[in-house]
């Protein structure tokens, strides 16, 4: 559930970023208010799901997916299409956030494991305590 | 300035991260007061300095400071482990937002 909570966050992330970018420092009312609402709903969810995850981690996803999502509404919306950099970066980022998703999961019961582990059959343990025969 | 403006904004990035991780969900008063007061200064600072940097710019050192900033003090307050395929994750992470940043200005 934590990271559902991460990925709404980020999605208020992505309306925040977009409009922040046309307080223009805080002199518009229109977009300051849209700002604060979205900045308010981000960090909401933000800390529901820091309730369970890493803070480290919770925080970089947020702004990592943030930027992601702002970035390519504002190619799309200004059309200015996606070159070889930006498709790198994005998948740098998609692969980065799938990856700390993964190390995040602290050993679940393996119930889905299809064989157990065999045993060590590699001959080599024991050998540092073994007696070294003369 | 806009660079001073800039670093502050980052420094109350990552305390507004931080007090947000001790918030349990905004149910915790004094953390929840800290981390609102502290993203209202930090988005400030920022706008201050966008009015002269430019957003791309602005924006991705805002962030990759406030990643780099929680991450090392997470670690620090909240005891978080930082394993070699963390590391990997967050370069990979604050390098595509740089990247993003990069190839749309041009």
């Amino acid at each position: 559930m934590a990271w559902i909570y991460l990925l709404i966050a980020a999605a208020f992330e992505v309306v925040f970023a977009l409009s922040t970018n046309a307080t223009e420092g805080f002199t518009r009312l229109w977009p300051s208010l849209l700002t604060v609402v979205t900045a308010t709903g981000g960090v909401f969810f933000l800390s529901l799901a820091l309730k369970t995850l890493d803070v480290g981690v919770g925080y970089t996803i947020w702004t990592g997916l943030g930027s992601l999502g702002a970035l390519s509404l504002g190619a799309v919306i200004y059309d200015e299409g996606f070159g070889l950099g930006k498709v790198v970066s994005f998948l740098a980022i998609v692969g980065g956030v799938i990856s700390l998703k993964l190390t995040d999961r602290p050993a679940p019961p393996s119930a889905d494991s299809p064989a157990p582990t065999p045993p060590d059959t590699t001959g080599t343990a024991g050998t540092a305590g073994a007696p070294v025969a003369h | 300035m806009a660079w001073t403006y800039l670093f502050i904004a980052a420094v109350f990035e990552v305390a507004f991260a931080l007090s947000t991780n001790a918030t349990k969900g905004f149910t915790r008063l004094w953390p929840s007061i800290t981390a609102v007061a502290t993203t209202i200064v930090s988005v400030y600072f920022l706008s201050l300095s966008l009015k002269t940097l430019d957003v791309s710019v602005g924006y991705t050192i805002w962030t990759g400071l406030g990643s780099l900033g929680t991450v090392t003090f997470g670690a620090l307050i909240y005891k978080e482990r930082i394993t070699m395929a963390k590391v990997i994750s967050f370069m990979a992470i604050i390098g595509g937002v740089v990247g993003l940043k990069l190839s749309a200005g041009v």
